[in-house]
C-alpha cells in the first residue's frame, strides 16, 4: 500500500456564479463563489497535480471582463505557498479537455502528462460535423491538443484506454460520455487513511451528491456534454466507492476551505490540506486555520 | 459550400434579436462569416492537435485548412476594415494549421500554430462572445442570494 499527501490548491474564482450552473435545473436560484482548483499528491517519491487550470495570458482579461474570472495566480505561486515548485511535479493527470483544467499544461513543464485517448480522438470526429454542432468543443482549447503533440514527441505523454494504475495507489477510472466524452476521476487508496476520489467535473459541488434539498437525492452537474444518465451512474459509482462524502473532491467547491484545513491568502484564495502521509508535514502556513 | 448565412433554416423570426446589425454597427452577413470561420479553424486546430497526438493526422485536414485559409481572406475581402483584423487572424491561424500539418508538427510550426491560434482568439473576442464559458454557464450577472 501506498501513501500520499493530498492538497487542493485554489488558482483562480468567479465571486458571484449562478447556482444553476453547478447544480442542473436550478435556474434564478441566487449565486455561490466559484473557484477554480487542481490537486496535488506528494508522495511514493512523485509529486502530481490532477489538472493544470489555465493559462491566463491566454484569455485572463476576457474571462476577467465577461464571466467575473478574478484573481488568478500561476501555478508558481499557488504551489510555491505550501513549498512545492512546479518544475518538480513529475505526472499531470487531465481530468478532461476542458480549458480550467487542461489549459496550464505548460506550467509544468517536466511531467508527464496522462489523460483519456478517447478524450483525445473525439475531436478528430467533432471537427467533421456540421458548423452548427461546433458548440460540442466549445470549452476545448486547441491550444492543449497543440501542446501534447509537443510532449508527445518529447515522451511526456500517455493516453490510456479506461481504467488504469498510474502509479502505486493511484488509479484513472474512466468515466464516458459524462460531464465530457472522454472524462475520467482519479482515486488515491492511502494506507494511513483510506480512499480519496478526484472528481473531475463530475461533480462540481456537495450539493450534485447530497441533493439540493439535503434530501440524498443526486443532481447532476450543469453542463454534460455525454449524458445525464452517465453523469449520475458515474456520480453514484464515485458514491459507492467511499464511506463519506467528503471523500469524493469537487474541484469548484468553496465548502473544501470549511471542511479540511486551510489556508486563505491575501489575495482570497486558498489551500487546503486533505491527507498527511505518516512523516510528513503539514504545509500549510502556520496561519492555516483548522477545519 | 453552403454556408450558415445561406441556409435559411438559419433565418427565424428571432433572427433579428442577433441578426441585423451588431451592436457597434458592424454587418451581421460578416459577423456570421466571422463565427463560422472562426468555429471552423479553432475544430481545425483541435482535430490537427489530436492527429498529431495520436501520430497520424488525418491527410484531409490539411487540404481543410487551406480551404480555410482561402476563404478567410476572401471574406476579409469582401467584409471591409470592420471586421479585418479578426478575419486576417483567421487566415493566419488557416495558414499556420496548413504548414503544421504538412510539415509533420515540427516544434517550431507547433508553436508557430499554437501563437496564430492564441491571436486569433483574442482577435475574435473582440467581436465574437467568448465562448470558454465557466461551467457553461452564460455571463449573467443578476443579483441573487448567496449559498
Amino acid at each position: 500500500m501506498s501513501n500520499y499527501s493530498i492538497y487542493i490548491v485554489e488558482y483562480s474564482h468567479v465571486l458571484e456564479y449562478p447556482i444553476g450552473g453547478v447544480l442542473y435545473g436550478a435556474h434564478n436560484e441566487g449565486h455561490l463563489v466559484l473557484p477554480y482548483c487542481y490537486g496535488v499528491l506528494e508522495g511514493e517519491g512523485h509529486l502530481v497535480v490532477v489538472d493544470t487550470g489555465f493559462d491566463s495570458s491566454a484569455y485572463g482579461r476576457v474571462l476577467a471582463d465577461t464571466f467575473g474570472v478574478s484573481d488568478w495566480k500561476p501555478p508558481a505561486e499557488v504551489l510555491g505557498r505550501l513549498g512545492f515548485d512546479p518544475d518538480g511535479v513529475d505526472t499531470a493527470i487531465i481530468t478532461h479537455n476542458h480549458f480550467d483544467h487542461a489549459g496550464g499544461v505548460d506550467f509544468f513543464p517536466n511531467a508527464h502528462v496522462i489523460m483519456q485517448a478517447r478524450e483525445v480522438t473525439h475531436y478528430q470526429w467533432v471537427q467533421g460535423l456540421a458548423d452548427r454542432l461546433q458548440w460540442l468543443s466549445t470549452a476545448c482549447d486547441p491550444d492543449l491538443m497543440l501542446s501534447l503533440a509537443q510532449r508527445g514527441k518529447d515522451g511526456k505523454l500517455t493516453l490510456v484506454d479506461g481504467d488504469a494504475e498510474i502509479l502505486p495507489g493511484v488509479h484513472l477510472t474512466a468515466a464516458f460520455e459524462t460531464h465530457t466524452i472522454g472524462s475520467q476521476y482519479v482515486t488515491i487508496d492511502n494506507a494511513h487513511d483510506g480512499r480519496w476520489l478526484m472528481a473531475g467535473d463530475n461533480v462540481y459541488v456537495y450539493e450534485n451528491l447530497l441533493g439540493e434539498q439535503a434530501d440524498g437525492r443526486f443532481t447532476p452537474v450543469g453542463l454534460a456534454f455525454g449524458s445525464m444518465e452517465k453523469c449520475m451512474l458515474c456520480m453514484d459509482e464515485m458514491y459507492r466507492a467511499v464511506e463519506e462524502v467528503t471523500r469524493i473532491v469537487p474541484f469548484h467547491e468553496s465548502r473544501l476551505w470549511d471542511t479540511f484545513p486551510t489556508a486563505t491568502f491575501d489575495d482570497g484564495l486558498h489551500a487546503a490540506e486533505l491527507s498527511l502521509a505518516p512523516g510528513a508535514r503539514s504545509r500549510l502556513p502556520a496561519s492555516a486555520k483548522a477545519a | 459550400m453552403t454556408t450558415a448565412s445561406d441556409d435559411r433554416r438559419t433565418r427565424g423570426p428571432s433572427i433579428g434579436v442577433r441578426g441585423g446589425l451588431s451592436q457597434d454597427g458592424r454587418d451581421a452577413d460578416g459577423v456570421t462569416a466571422l463565427r463560422s470561420l472562426y468555429m471552423r479553424c479553432k475544430a481545425l486546430g483541435l482535430a490537427a492537435g489530436a492527429g498529431l497526438v495520436l501520430g497520424a493526422p488525418d491527410p484531409a485536414l490539411a487540404r481543410r485548412a487551406e480551404e480555410l485559409r482561402v476563404q478567410a481572406a476572401r471574406a476579409a475581402a469582401e467584409h471591409g476594415d470592420a471586421l479585418r483584423q479578426p478575419l486576417d487572424a483567421c487566415e493566419r491561424a488557416a495558414s499556420a494549421l496548413a504548414v503544421l500539418l504538412s510539415d509533420h508538427g515540427s516544434a517550431a510550426r507547433l508553436a508557430e500554430a499554437r501563437v496564430s491560434q492564441r491571436a486569433l482568439r483574442l482577435s475574435v473576442w473582440e467581436v465574437l462572445d467568448c465562448e470558454y464559458r465557466p461551467c457553461g454557464a452564460a455571463p449573467a450577472h443578476a443579483k441573487g442570494g448567496q449559498r
